[in-house]
């Protein structure tokens, strides 16, 4: 019995134990919680919390070091970051804000921005009007709105619906062609990026010439081997002599999305000048329903020869993307273009480092250190060596370097007139990191002696980047050309501050430290971004993202953004582009299926906006009520300022019944004679919205 | 035996309502509800958020373009499902009368009265003889080769390819698709009716309903075609029943691979492959989705090496010349699967190969476990094979787990669009070649901002899906 | 004990729900209003009314019920919500006198309600009567409140809703009372709140202008637009550049377009079309431009 009682105690001192310790972890856990989220003081120090997405190491390294900075400047305050991985942000910052557990200052970007910005960060307009107190000892800026020292005026960050500016911007991004040197010198003959459309095709040519001229040889190669194979082969695979495998070679790695860059770039070259011809109220944009009116007038067709201009561009520059390229998205275009599948990619400055990153990554290729027992300080020492042991008939034993390991390979050369004929490598004299050139293996040829003793090529190479060359001057193309594009290049990597931040002036503190010339300037050097103050320098590296600040804007495109038009053109532009279709064969299925799809966006369009006019006029209602009721003076001079810009708002969306009355009105009791007009109004009359006029 | 609870006694039994209770209401509003809501807003103009009024039928009026011309085929079509099963019933012959003939004849005389059912462009004679030469071939000699020929139906498999072989005479006379199809039907469903050799045969009362059904899908196509309604919805639609017929193929993998792990002596090696067959279910789908692009990889992917290694590239190339395929395969050029319009569809449909679905096989085999061993016993003292133990014995019993299953495969395959938005796009592809009702679903709802129109595309679904189930469950026999 | 753990569990319910002031109740039933929780603004509104001490406050509790029926419904707004927010402005307006700076206000949005029945209005006779009357409420207006930021408010949605149609002769009418308000201001100098929404009528005046083929109207209102001060930068841009092009390719008045393709390149640079600007200035008036700008 006692025994028992001892036991049983036991069992309850075991459990207690446990008990203890969950108790112990749920405190620990409250303590945690309690300090981080607290009063935004721990220790003493008050702290920052920053969440954002870039999981790129420079990004988290430039915030850190600038967050160090300004620590150093402000004793008592400590930085945090928070990355938080892309796919998961979205829902991580929506829990966050709806538990009111935010950090101070959030990446704008995933999420809604129109609604949670209007519900949970501050509008930073008044404090944007006023200059930036870190400018003080800067002459030229001192006097200047803190939103005027920006790039593009911080307009990128203005969110009409709420009128004003939720957010501040870290860095600026364009999109330019990245090339890998190396192959283009081997394949050109020189590694000079190409200034001109033709200097581009030619490298392109070169290029595919080249990958032509490996595969006919491994062609010949194969016919050669399937000669020695015996009947039998042919049904057993296995019993057939070894083959090469295809060489893979594309001039431009391309997937949906590289086509995505490529097209309003070139078509915007093209077709800029058609869209301000056709702009109608004089803002220098075309929108959806002024292009309608000119499908319907007749102003512009499909077969606008602008148009086909810049889409036969885009089919040349077809011809030169990877099969399949539709098909594939940019992460395996990325990865084609970084394992030296392909000779060029365009991609955006902020995949600039990680490419670089990637491709530096890569095997850097067996560097030959002796050759038969003597040093080899050039790829022709070494070449010499193999001559000389191929006449002997004798195996070469070579000293090799890899990933700082030292290894001794043999090969057996054959008779042959070059070092690739005979051996099956190719070298050349790189120098990595500085120090003196050694010959390195820069290929190796499948089934060759190399391979089989195991030698390894060279994955890495010199980048190159450059902008998109304009087919100014080219002989079919050159004539519809209007200029370059100016690049807006918004400032992006924008912060806004959290409403319900502990310490919501310190937040603000730092995005103003951090967006003057130098911090600017040092936070995207480590980032390897483009910097978004004014004046600031990007690294060497990436001036040629530097934006075109000389150009047109805008282009010729017949469909509405996410509307059935651009379903439908996407559908067919997909075989055009792939090369299945010509672009006769494009055009005429467009006038089959697009004016359908553009009666019924168009009826969307001037729908959507009378649907959306009651949500303006109760934005209004706020400012009204707040300027009637406003309690002191800062409130009603934030009424006197917004009041109007409600109005403004809200006039906008009224007058859409208005200017269509106006402008269709005519057009739909005239009906003009075109293909496109008895299109469009079959399905318009027959599924328009019956509105009372 | 279920025990009834009359009335008066329920307040003796109440903590059994109570115990239901919790999940009654949860059903109802997770799955009732949303249902009812989407039904509720496919009459109105609403953008997902806060702007919803009410239009009436407009959206379906989008989507239809005629509502009352389907209504009255739907009509028709519940009124043959309704009558086909009652023998000598005069309102089933009446339906099927409507549904074989009638319906289809006159869809093709109002299509030609309207420059419709007539081939656009140049027609190659060879082609299309060829195709139908080919798929005649196969399909008698599987048919003749599968079916006993003491079966009494024998003949109705047989006149299927002869059907396909007709299409294509059709076809290349000038037709296209659906007008030779309707062309076919009507014929047939004549010759049905009026051959006095078939007057009275079971068999042939079966045919009429399988006939009936065959004219009132056509009937269907030609209303999606052609009604004016929302084309993109029909030929999506076109696209999934080529799906769902393809996958009511693909469960037969399944269905082998569960009977012969069932005929495993050994119950060690039984163990062993059920266990190998569970494994691979761990891997997250998304993993496989991106396993199979890389293996449809023009380039890298081992599909097309597969190919060219075994000399089938070869055997492609040439029947895309002899059929004229328009240079799906070429010499020299690895296609691109999932890049070309002629070749996306046979890819998803060959995805996913040997579609020995993991599910599935654990579903026969348990259904396969219920079968007495002196079935087994009596088949071998009668004579049987293998291959009729299978038929005869087997396939009957597990007829639950398979009708089971295919409800599941074709509400699945009819609403599944995930995979092609991923592959693809939200515009399903080259040409919208796989725009799919649920990713036209998605796309009106997401893209466009026009949740209401959506929830219309939904109602539909549920119709076609609706209709398509009862079938089933009404003509997928369980013997027992 | 387990009496005592309620009792405090009580108390803190309780002290949790006490009742905070007119200030907090009000302000939380903005709040709730303005992030579009209707239901919620509207019984934070009426725990407000309830809480209210002095007339202005009772008004403004009054004004938030009014304004959840009114605008908060958005697409929704159904007769019966404008009848109930016409009687709710009936009583606010009771509790006011003629000095009462929230007179005009509420005169302002009874008129606007009105309006809004009388189009919803099944019977034409109704419909005109009550179109009448808020054509009463405006007169009382204009006539005793000249430049009150709530007339110009009215003067503002009576042109938006005269007519749909930019050439009805009630539509006509209704922009010319703005072009009176405007013309009627100094632009330099005078109170702020008398012009608080010139620029917006000036736009407004401009846009129904070019709807209606008077390019020449359109140039002068949109600069008017730009002396009041524009609303926001890309508000701005969007006026140099429509001035510009209008006065280049409309009204041949290349001296306007000169002046405003400048100011457009010089004021705006970080614009995309500020290139373009530059280029036209040059062409027009034949003389470079420095490179440099602001924005």
């Amino acid at each position: 019995m006692k025994r028992k009682q001892n036991i049983e105690s036991r069992i309850s001192v075991f459990n207690l134990v446990g008990l203890a310790i969950l108790a112990f972890c749920y405190i620990g856990a409250l303590y945690n919680v309690y300090r981080i989220k607290g009063s935004g003081v721990v220790g003493g120090k008050k702290i920052i919390r920053l969440a954002h997405w870039q999981l790129e190491l420079g990004i988290r390294d430039a915030i850190s070091e600038l967050a160090r900075d300004f620590e150093a400047q402000n004793p008592g305050v400590e930085i945090v970051q928070i990355p938080i991985t892309e796919r998961a942000y979205a829902q991580w910052v929506t829990t966050q804000l709806i538990g009111r557990t935010a950090p101070d200052l959030i990446e704008l970007g995933m999420f809604n921005i129109v609604d949670y910005c209007g519900r949970y960060f501050m509008p930073l307009g008044e404090v944007l009007r006023k200059p930036n107190p870190y400018n003080a000892d800067n002459p030229e800026l001192k006097n200047v709105p803190w939103m005027d020292t920006f790039s593009d005026g911080l307009s990128g960050t203005y969110i009409p619906e709420l009128l004003d500016y939720y957010g501040v911007g870290f860095s600026r991004f364009t999109i330019r062609l990245f090339y890998n040197k190396d192959l283009v010198a081997k394949a050109a003959g020189s590694d000079r990026p190409p200034r001109t459309l033709d200097e581009l095709f030619a490298v392109c040519q070169k290029v595919r010439e080249y990958s032509d001229a490996r595969n006919a040889e491994i062609r010949k190669f194969n016919e050669e081997q399937a000669g020695k194979d015996g009947a039998m082969s042919k049904y057993l695979p296995f019993l057939r002599s070894p083959r090469k495998s295809p060489f893979v070679l594309d001039p431009i790695a391309s997937s949906r999305y590289q086509v995505s860059l490529f097209r309003p770039r070139y078509s915007s070259m093209l077709t800029a000048g058609r869209v301000l011809e056709l702009d109608r109220n004089f803002d220098g944009i075309t929108s959806f329903d002024e292009l309608v009116l000119a499908l319907l007038e007749g102003d512009v067709k499909y077969q606008d020869e602008h148009n086909v201009a810049s889409l036969e561009l885009m089919k040349e520059f077809s011809k030169y993307f990877n099969p399949g390229f539709m098909s594939i998205d940019r992460m395996d275009a990325g990865f084609a273009f970084v394992q030296g599948k392909a000779a060029m990619i365009t991609s955006g400055s902020w995949d600039a480092s990680s490419f670089i990153k990637k491709i530096n990554d890569q095997p850097a290729g067996d560097a030959v250190l002796e050759v038969d027992g003597a040093a080899a300080s050039t790829s022709r020492d070494v070449a010499e060596a193999f001559a000389k042991a191929a006449e002997g008939g004798r195996k070469v034993e070579l000293l090799i370097e890899r990933d700082g390991a030292r290894h001794r390979v043999k090969i057996s050369p054959r008779k042959a007139a070059t070092l690739w004929e005979s051996a099956g490598i190719e070298l050349a004299d790189i120098s990595d990191g500085g120090g003196a050139a050694r010959p390195v293996v820069v290929d190796v040829d499948e089934l060759s002696p190399a391979h089989a003793a195991g030698v390894r090529k060279r994955m890495r190479f010199d980048v190159g980047i450059f902008d998109f060359p304009l087919p100014k001057g080219h002989p079919v193309f050159g004539k519809y050309f209007v200029g370059n594009v100016k690049e807006m290049s918004g400032t992006g990597f924008s912060f806004g501050v959290v409403k319900f931040s502990d310490n919501p002036g310190l937040a603000l503190k730092f995005l103003q430290f951090a967006t003057t010339v130098r911090n600017n300037e040092r936070l995207n050097e480590r980032a390897q971004w483009i910097p978004s103050v004014k004046g600031a320098k990007p690294i060497k590296m990436l001036e040629p993202f530097e934006p075109n600040e000389e150009g047109c804007w805008g282009w010729l495109n017949f469909v509405q953004s996410g509307g059935r038009t651009a379903m439908v053109e996407g559908q067919l532009y997909w075989p055009f582009i792939s090369g299945e279709t010509s672009t006769e064969e494009y055009l005429r299925k467009l006038d089959e299926q697009l004016p359908e799809a553009t009666a019924t966006d168009y009826d969307n369009y001037v729908t959507n906006y009378i649907e959306k006019t009651p949500d303006k006029n109760y934005l209004r209602s706020i400012w009204l009520a707040k300027f009637a009721f406003a309690r002191d003076d800062a409130a009603r001079r934030e009424a006197s300022l917004k009041l109007p810009a409600a109005w403004e708002n809200y006039l906008l969306f009224k007058n859409a019944y208005p200017k269509h009355l106006v402008n269709m009105g005519p057009l739909i009791e005239a009906r003009p004679d075109t293909a496109f007009s008895r299109d469009f109004f079959k399905t318009y009359d027959a599924f328009a919205t019956k509105r009372k006029e | 035996m279920p025990k009834t609870i009359e009335s008066r006694k329920i307040k003796y039994y109440w903590p059994l309502y109570l115990f239901v209770l919790p999940s009654v209401f949860l059903v109802a509003l997770l799955s009732y509800y949303p249902a009812i809501n989407a039904m509720y807003h496919s009459f109105y103009r609403w953008n997902g958020e806060d702007i919803s009024y009410f239009i009436g039928a407009v959206n379906f009026n989008r989507l239809l373009g005629r509502p009352l011309l389907w209504m009255a085929v739907f009509a028709i079509f519940a009124g043959l499902i309704g009558t086909a099963r009652k023998e000598n019933s005069a309102a089933g012959r009446f339906f099927q009368i409507i549904s074989s003939i009638i319906l289809p004849g006159l869809s093709l005389v109002v299509l030609l009265f309207n420059g419709a059912g007539i081939a656009a462009g140049k027609v190659n004679m060879g082609a299309e003889l060829g195709l139908g030469l080919l798929i005649f071939l196969i399909m008698f000699s599987v048919f003749n080769f599968i079916v006993d020929s003491e079966n009494e139906r024998k003949w109705i498999y047989l006149s299927i390819p002869v059907f396909f072989l007709v299409v294509s005479v059709f076809k290349a006379l000038g037709l296209d698709s659906l007008g030779a199809w309707l062309l076919a039907c009507t014929l047939s469903g004549a010759a049905l009716w009026s051959l006095p050799s078939l007057d009275g045969r079971e068999s042939a009362r079966s045919a009429r309903v399988l006939h009936a059904f065959l004219g009132t899908g056509l009937v269907l196509w030609a209303l999606g075609a052609h009604a004016g309604g929302d084309r993109v919805l029909w030929g999506g639609f076109y696209v999934t029943a080529v799906l769902v017929a393809f996958n009511v193929v693909k469960m037969v993998p399944s269905i082998v691979t569960a009977v012969v792990i069932h005929r495993l002596k050994s119950e060690r090696w039984n163990y062993i492959y059920k266990v190998m067959f569970v494994v691979p279910m761990i891997i997250p789908g998304m993993v496989y989705l991106l396993i199979w692009k890389f293996f449809f990889n023009p380039n890298e992917g081992i599909f097309n090496r597969i190919l060219v290694r075994t000399g089938c590239m070869d055997l492609l190339v040439l029947l895309d010349r002899a059929l004229g395929w328009g240079g799906l395969f070429k010499e020299g050029v690895m296609p691109v699967w999932l890049g070309h319009e002629g070749l996306v569809l046979p890819a998803l449909i060959l995805w996913g190969f040997p579609w020995v679905g993991v599910v599935g096989v654990l579903i026969y085999l348990a259904g396969l476990q219920n079968i007495d061993q002196s079935a087994y016993e009596a088949a071998d003292l009668d004579g049987a094979n293998p291959l009729q133990k299978f038929l005869y014995i087997e396939l009957p019993l597990i007829m639950n787990q398979v009708k089971i299953n295919m409800v599941l495969m074709i509400i699945g395959t009819m609403q599944a669009y995930a995979h092609i938005m991923i592959l693809f796009g939200i515009d399903g592809g080259p040409n919208g070649k796989l725009m799919v009702p649920g990713l036209l679903m998605f796309r009106s709802a997401f893209q466009e901002g026009r949740a209401g129109y959506a929830c219309a595309v939904g109602l539909i679904m549920f119709f076609f899906i609706l209709a398509l189930t009862e079938i089933n469950n009404k003509y997928l026999k369980v013997e027992k | 004990m387990a009496a005592i753990a309620s009792s405090m569990l009580l108390l803190c319910f309780v002290s949790a729900s006490a009742a905070d002031s007119f200030e907090d109740m009000a302000a939380r039933a903005w709040s709730e209003y303005s992030f579009k929780e209707i239901d919620k603004a509207q019984r934070l509104f009426s725990e407000a009314g309830k809480m209210a001490r002095t007339k202005r406050e009772k008004c403004e509790s009054l004004a938030g019920l009014a304004f959840c029926l009114q605008f908060g419904k958005r697409n929704n707004v159904s007769r019966d919500d404008y009848r109930r927010a016409v009687s709710i402005y009936d009583e606010a307006l009771s509790l006011l006198d003629k000095t009462d700076d929230l007179r005009p206000f509420f005169l302002s949005m009874k008129a606007e309600a009105l309006m809004h029945l009388s189009k919803l209005s099944p019977q034409e006779s109704e419909s005109q009567e009550l179109l009448g009357k808020a054509a009463g409420l405006w007169r009382i207006l204009d006539d005793e409140y000249g430049a009150d930021v709530f007339r110009q408010d009215s003067l503002l949605t009576r042109a938006a809703h005269a007519s749909d149609d930019f050439k009805d002769e009630n539509s006509l009418k209704a922009h010319a009372a703005l072009k009176d308000y405007v013309a009627g201001l100094d632009k330099k100098d005078g109170a702020k709140n008398d012009r608080l929404l010139a620029s917006v009528m000036c736009s407004q005046v401009a846009e129904h202008s070019f709807l209606n083929g008077d390019f020449d109207a359109t140039v002068e209102y949109l600069k008017a637009y730009c002396e009041f001060g524009p609303t926001s930068f890309p508000m701005k841009a969007d006026a140099y550049f429509r001035i510009a092009r209008i006065a280049e390719l409309k009204t041949n008045d290349r001296k306007t377009a000169v002046e405003f393709y400048r100011r457009f390149y010089s004021e705006c640079n970080a614009n995309e079309k500020s290139f373009f600007a530059k280029t036209r200035a040059e062409e027009l008036s034949g003389e470079k431009i420095g490179s440099g700008g602001g924005r």
